[in-house]
């Protein structure tokens, strides 16, 4: 019966939307009077949304059967400009300067001693912890394999750090450093065992998970501590649907183009757990201002790490499930043909580092372990989006979240910084090639201006743009041709009154499927940008 | 019903108005500006807001992993068990308790009955006291029967016949008690179990020649008359190797020595050394391995003394042989030595080529190439990292082709059948 009405309702949805969108051409205006939007107005109550969860195993299955691309589909969730306007979801953050690149969402600080242990857990890939510090607040801790002390703790940092920066939510993560004595074990602490079961837990296993700290700097001990996010924990967020009990998720989430385009930024980073469980939606406020905060999580298998073990090879290349013919080909040439990515060298004289390199890594075939939704849907345009966020990094705003990783061997954040520039760099030119990459437009002086980000970041040579003007007409849609093929807005449109609109479509001269249609509207101060739509090979 | 189809077509409408470049507004449904069309598709669905539910497969799948995945791969309480039968028992399946929560989870209390197709029957029980001092200690204590209805026998010897084949039931009941010493974070464990085997061998339930109908007392000790034995058995076990991807690096080393003594005079008083090695080395990155096992079980008896047929040291089958039946070789003693090239196709599937080598001999002095028997195959292994699941390997030999598939690695720690 569920079945049923959940046909029903996707077969009436069909319907409705076809219909809403013939009946809306004939009668709509093209541009409303706030286009475009900077903020999606989340107007109602999250109140009422309960805890979801997610079953890993099926996740896994379920998302592995379904590794085909499917048919591209513009995304949604964006503004008329086409950039992702604050939401719950993803926020426009200013130019951070290096300070605040350094604290990224990090505003309480790291736990102050004395540390209570109130939970472990001996689940999971690696050991972990929860206390609460002298202040009271949670934090989780984590720590670093034998094999390669520092990576774990610091990889969760930089994570989150990039991730912030880029314009998501995150958790505060924070490099430790403790003395033993600083932990105390509370008389309520449990541990949950391999069954599941919780136990009352004693120093002797405390001691245990803390043996398994590989470094100690002066007798300290290095860990990794995540604050708990803040509000009601509601679990994880899964990346398509959209969730029934929040008023304000309208749109699927597999559409919305900060979750595809987060896969460019997990590529750069190569956080390959890219699966719903690592995230977490919190609800912030209470009655009628309670509020759905979308958290990415987890960065442990981001870089070169996978949280107890260096990152395997395939991680970044393959799917976890055998599904690409690059696959079938090596099966059946006994693997006497290695890819390229089987080859690449790592750092192994660098064990914080792990295996990360910029070798063999192709931003436009990239994958995290098993298939995301949102990543499979991710169009060229989305993913310009995304290589807007990585290539606005500079070298120095890396190196200085790479030094929040607090590695004792300088050479390994040299190594670091190395890569994720060449990655950034990777990055910019996959997809900047498939659009026209031309931001900030804008007229001044009666001629159009805009900034190739190609030329601008140094990745190719400046592209020449072909230039045809029109007349927009906002009810109807309609563009009339106006004569100029220059820069120079033509005279009969330069004249234009307040409220009028006129475009110009960019397109390469060398390759024409890039081009890019800005769509301008006069205001008393002048012309500013109200649309852009762009075409991509 | 009017709210929710309202609510769709505004969400949908919404939707279509996000859409990056040229909008539509929705006329008559929302307000004048984009925000206002998105704050009354908000308001339209909080009217009807649902709660948060998984989809029907998941849901189903939820329910599946609770009542079938979990208590197979955790049990607890009382649970089905698949396996647990000798190879060559065929599929098995049968009632286990099991509880993994008693005094901290330091004691794991294990029973089953299972039997199999092939009418092959185990029961057993163990109680396990684990994690003892900070998991340096470990002590055990198990009792089992089993009755393998029709175990293969083809005399003994490297030049056996396959046209000789014959069958015997044989019947073990055991006790051991025993402990385990664990030293250099888990690398080193040591330990000694004492035990009674009370044995017994009748007629096969199979239908080849009864073993008792082809051979005899003289030329097949312990054939006609059985014994009780106490048994002691000292274990040590090195794993020298480093996580990798695919598989292990490195060496593990495993012996076990144990001492059979006689109970009822039949002068069958010997011992039994298994020693094995194995060597594992990743290269491209982890994504080949080249993957060695020698293993060598040698009896040690006195001259007036003997070695019974059925605790006699094999070869053949999944585990070592894997071009020939199960059982094919019994000896006083056996070595083979397995290489295997593996190349990872996926995280979850490796293949394999291999290759095993080996004889069966009647004293330790004629250990060597004699009457070497080999085979060589191909094998497909369905993995979690490191460990497999399930392999499906197909050795090649003078006597034919076999397909094992098996839930255990190609290259398992030392198995003791009493």
């Amino acid at each position: 019966m569920v079945r049923f009405q959940q046909c029903v309702r996707k077969t009436l949805s069909f319907v409705l939307i076809s219909t809403v969108c013939h009946a809306t051409t004939l009668v709509a205006q093209q541009f409303l009077s706030d286009d475009p939007i900077k903020k999606i107005p989340e107007t109602e109550s999250a109140q009422k949304a309960s805890v979801q969860d997610i079953n890993a195993i099926y996740d896994f299955v379920y998302h592995s059967a379904k590794y085909k691309t499917p048919p591209l589909m513009p995304s949604l969730g964006v503004n008329t400009l086409g950039e992702v306007p604050d939401s719950s979801w993803y926020t426009n953050r200013p130019k951070l300067s290096v300070q605040e690149l350094k604290i990224g969402a990090r505003v309480h600080g790291g736990p102050q001693p004395p540390f209570t242990v109130i939970a472990a857990k001996t689940e999971g890939v690696t050991p972990g912890f929860r206390i609460k510090d002298g202040r009271g607040l949670t934090y989780f801790i984590k720590v670093d394999p034998q094999t390669n002390p520092e990576m774990a703790t610091a990889v969760d940092v930089m994570g989150a750090l990039f991730l912030y920066a880029a314009g998501y939510s995150v958790s505060e993560n924070y490099i430790l450093l403790a003395h033993r004595k600083d932990f105390r074990l509370s008389e309520k602490a449990t541990i949950t065992a391999l069954s599941g079961k919780k136990h009352p837990m004693n120093r002797g296993q405390l001691e245990k998970i803390l043996d398994a700290v590989p470094t100690e700097l002066g007798g300290k001990i290095r860990l990794m501590a995540s604050l708990s996010v803040e509000g009601r924990i509601v679990g994880p967020f899964r990346y398509e649907s959209v969730r029934s009990d929040d008023p304000n998720d309208l749109i699927q989430h597999q559409q919305r183009r900060d979750l595809r385009g987060l896969e460019v930024l997990f590529a750069w980073i190569n956080h390959t757990d890219a699966k719903g469980d690592n995230s977490l939606d919190s609800i912030v406020g209470n009655g009628p201002n309670a509020r759905f905060v979308h958290h990415l999580l987890d960065f442990g298998d981001s870089f070169g790490s996978d949280s107890d073990i260096a990152k395997d090879p395939r991680h970044g290349q393959e799917d976890w499930l055998p599904t690409s013919g690059e696959q079938g080909r090596r099966a059946l040439t006994f693997g006497l043909v290695p890819a390229k990515w089987e080859t690449v060298k790592y750092p192994h004289h660098l064990p914080a580092a792990g295996n990360f390199t910029a070798s063999g890594f192709d931003p436009q075939t990239w994958k995290p372990n098993y298939p995301n939704p949102a990543f499979l849907a991710m169009t060229p345009i989305d993913a310009y989006w995304g290589a807007k966020r990585v290539m606005s990094f500079s070298d120095q705003d890396i190196r200085a979240i790479v030094e929040e990783g607090q590695f004792s061997n300088p050479a390994v954040t040299d190594y670091l910084v190395k890569v994720l520039i060449a990655r950034r760099n990777l990055i910019g030119r996959a997809w900047f090639s498939r659009v026209a990459p031309l931001e900030d437009f804008g007229i001044s002086d009666g001629e159009l201006h805009y900034i190739d980000l190609g030329g601008k970041y140094d990745l190719f040579p400046t592209s020449s743009y072909g230039v045809s003007w029109f007349a927009f007409d906002n009810q109807s849609g309609q563009k009339t041709p106006a004569q100029g093929s220059t820069p120079r807005v033509p005279a009969e449109l330069a004249s234009a009154q307040v409220g009028a609109f006129i475009g110009c479509t960019l397109t390469d001269a060398k390759e024409k499927r890039r081009g890019v249609t800005v769509i301008f509207k006069r205001f008393a101060d002048g012309w500013q940008p109200i649309g852009i739509e762009r075409t991509s090979v | 019903m009017t709210n929710k189809i309202r609510t769709i077509a505004v969400l949908s409408a919404i939707t279509l108005s996000c859409v990056s470049g040229f909008a539509q507004e929705l006329s008559g449904t929302a307000g004048a500006t984009r925000s206002g069309a998105i704050v009354d598709a908000e308001k339209l669905k909080a009217r009807s807001l649902a709660p948060v539910a998984p989809s029907h497969g998941e849901q189903e799948f939820d329910r599946f992993e609770e009542r079938i995945i979990n208590p197979i791969i955790n049990p607890n309480g009382l649970t089905p068990k698949l396996g647990g039968l000798p190879t060559g028992g065929g599929f098995s399946f049968g009632p286990r308790y099991v509880r993994r929560d008693l005094l901290r989870e330091h004691l794991i209390s294990d029973s089953y009955i299972v039997g199999s197709t092939k009418k092959w029957y185990r029961g057993a029980s163990s109680l396990d006291f684990v994690g003892l001092m900070d998991n340096h200690l470990e002590f055990l204590a198990d009792g089992a029967y089993e009755n393998a209805a029709s175990m293969p026998y083809y005399g003994e010897g490297a030049n056996s016949l396959k046209a000789n084949q014959s069958d015997f039931r044989r019947e073990f009941t055991t006790a051991h008690l025993g402990g385990q010493v664990h030293i250099l974070h888990q690398k080193l464990s040591a330990g000694y179990a004492v035990g009674g085997l009370l044995a017994n061998v009748g007629p096969g339930d199979s239908d080849w020649p009864s073993t008792d109908k082809l051979f005899n007392e003289a030329n097949t000790p312990g054939l006609q008359k059985q014994s009780n034995f106490i048994t002691g058995t000292a274990s040590i076990k090195a794993d020298l190797t480093t996580p990798s991807f695919t598989n292990p690096k490195g060496l593990i080393l495993e012996a076990n020595d144990t001492q059979f003594w006689d109970q009822n005079g039949n002068h069958s008083n010997f011992h039994r050394l298994q020693t094995q090695a194995t060597y594992y080395v990743p290269f491209i990155n982890g994504m080949r391995t080249l993957a060695f096992r020698a293993r060598n079980e040698t009896t040690f008896h006195d001259a007036d003394h003997q070695v019974p047929f059925y605790l006699q040291p094999t070869l053949g089958g999944p585990n070592d042989l894997r071009g020939y039946e199960r059982y094919r070789y019994y000896g006083n003693g056996s070595s083979v030595l397995s290489g295997e090239y593996r190349w990872s196709v996926a995280g979850s599937l490796e293949l394999a080529i291999f290759g095993d080598g080996g004889n069966v001999y009647s004293r330790p002095g004629l250990i060597g190439l004699r009457e070497l028997r080999g085979d060589g195959g191909l094998g497909v292994r369905f993995k979690s990292k490191q460990q497999e699941i399930v392999r499906v390997d197909l050795g090649v030999s003078p006597e034919g082709v076999k397909i094992w598939f098996v839930f255990n690695n190609a290259f398992g720690k030392l198995y003791r059948s009493y």
